[in-house]
């Protein structure tokens, strides 16, 4: 049987926390929905869109953000963040606190122990 | 800045071209790879407590004020990675710092004071060791420092509590007086 | 506190005439106590200490922060006479601090809260000897701070602009429980 298109990887949302300490590594917990997404970030905790499309993982972390409050443009990690930091986003006056990270291609989770 | 500019940065923000995203990306990761390469050359010829203000994660941290006296600088901040520490930076400056209150397009600026992105140098002159940081903050003041030493204090939240944000008002309020 | 109390303080706020004259002749009465108190000590204060408690005019200064590491205790403020400094207060912890966050009974929420009052004590005696300072603030909070020496630096602020004010960001909603 001929194998049809691939459909493109869906990126999937799940509950976050940084890692204290020098790494900047966000940790992925356990996956959520998006209303479920937009709750979390509205009490000011972290979530994290994972997946292989860039694109489509950003896409999605803006429309979280966006749904929250006014959202910043994506903001990419920096030495000062720490090796292990993905790019977010977060609301532009800082409230609530916390941010929407989403992975890049070079730039992924590490499962919550 | 020479490495994190701001059409690099704004390049990065756009939302509405993939492309120019894509590539803006694809610069930020090159850029940030050459910029950490030179920080790890100029390591050992660093004291251990300025290779220790190196290595803060201060990104998105939240800056409660600057000020200055005399030949210092002082910087209050809350980190923003864990653990949230409050940090007080105060910089032995050599040279007035030069801030530049408009190195970011007001769609690019935020309403929040944080500190964004900085870069780090070590000037080498005449055998004196000195050095230079320009830093991005959201609201988008770049600040540009020339300093002969920084000592940073790290101290664990009691105030504010944590997820409290301070904006700025739009009016004066008044303190209230005995 | 022993003089400035939060009980005295409140009774301020009742705006009745005989309720505000009794509060009135109350905290005269506390002040001119604590000010015999402080004669009693003062011979005894180091200079550091003595600037502390007369070298600054902390009634109604914005606190940026507090913080500790160890022993070490910090708070950021900015003075609210002109040219409204940063100080930051640095003291060298003589036991543990206490810190009572009961807010005001008006329940009124207070943003970025002032300094309102403090008091120094010495406690102690020969090689155990150190001081308490005690300091109230607008949201209720009232913290006591065992010292053996303190060190407060001073600068003039580049950020925030003088007249700015920050108030708090709205409250974050509760997330629903899973």
């Amino acid at each position: 049987m001929p194998s049809g298109p691939s459909t493109p990887p869906v990126p999937t949302i799940h509950e976050a926390e940084r890692e204290s300490g020098p790494s900047g590594a966000v940790l992925r917990g356990p996956l959520i929905e998006m209303a479920a997404a937009v709750a979390r970030r509205k009490a000011g905790q972290d979530v994290v869109v994972c997946g292989s499309d860039v694109d489509a993982n950003r896409r999605l972390a803006y429309q979280i953000e966006a749904t929250v409050g006014p959202a910043t443009r994506p903001q990419f990690p920096h030495t000062s963040a720490g090796p292990m930091s993905l790019p977010h986003l977060h609301q532009r006056n800082r409230s609530p606190d916390g941010h929407t990270f989403y992975e890049a291609d070079k730039r992924k989770t590490k499962k919550k122990p | 800045m020479k490495y994190f500019t701001r059409d690099l940065i704004e390049h990065y923000g756009c939302l509405d071209d993939e492309a120019v995203f894509r590539s803006a990306e694809a610069e930020w990761e090159a850029r940030l790879a050459r910029y950490e390469a030179g920080l790890k050359s100029i390591e050992p010829e660093l004291p251990e407590h300025i290779r220790v203000f190196t290595r803060l994660l201060l990104h998105d941290a939240i800056v409660w004020s600057i000020a200055r006296q005399g030949d210092k600088l002082i910087m209050v901040l809350r980190k923003d990675v864990p653990p949230k520490d409050v940090v007080i930076l105060t910089y032995t400056l050599i040279e007035e710092p030069v801030i530049d209150r408009d190195a970011l397009s007001p769609d690019y600026r935020g309403e929040v004071m944080d500190y964004k992105y900085d870069e780090f140098e070590l000037i080498r002159d005449c055998g004196q060791r000195t050095y230079a940081q320009s830093i991005l903050f959201g609201n988008g003041w770049e600040m540009s420092l020339r300093f002969s030493d920084v000592q940073v204090s790290l101290a664990q939240l009691v105030y504010p509590l944590p997820g409290t944000v301070f904006v700025p008002a739009s009016a004066p309020a008044v303190a209230p007086s005995a | 506190m022993k003089y400035f109390t939060r009980e005295r303080y409140l009774a301020f706020q009742n705006f009745d005439d005989a309720a505000m004259d009794a509060a009135d002749d109350e905290w005269e009465n506390a002040t001119d106590r604590y000010e015999a108190y402080l004669q009693t000590i003062r011979p005894d204060m180091p200079e550091s200490v003595r600037q502390l408690e007369d070298g600054f005019y902390f009634h109604d200064a914005r606190v940026l922060s507090m913080g500790r590491r160890d022993e070490t205790f910090v708070i950021s403020l900015q003075l609210d006479v002109p040219p409204n400094e940063l100080l930051t207060i640095t003291y060298a912890l003589a036991g543990s601090p206490e810190v009572n966050k009961e807010p005001f009974a008006d329940g009124k929420d207070t943003p970025s809260p002032w300094w309102l009052y403090e008091e120094i004590e010495q406690v102690g005696a020969g090689d155990r000897k150190h001081f308490v300072h005690s300091i109230l603030f607008s949201n209720g909070w009232e913290i006591s701070l065992p010292f053996s020496d303190v060190q407060v630096s001073r600068a003039e602020p580049v950020y925030p602009l003088p007249g700015t004010v920050f108030v708090p960001a709205s409250t974050p909603a509760v997330a629903p429980s899973a």
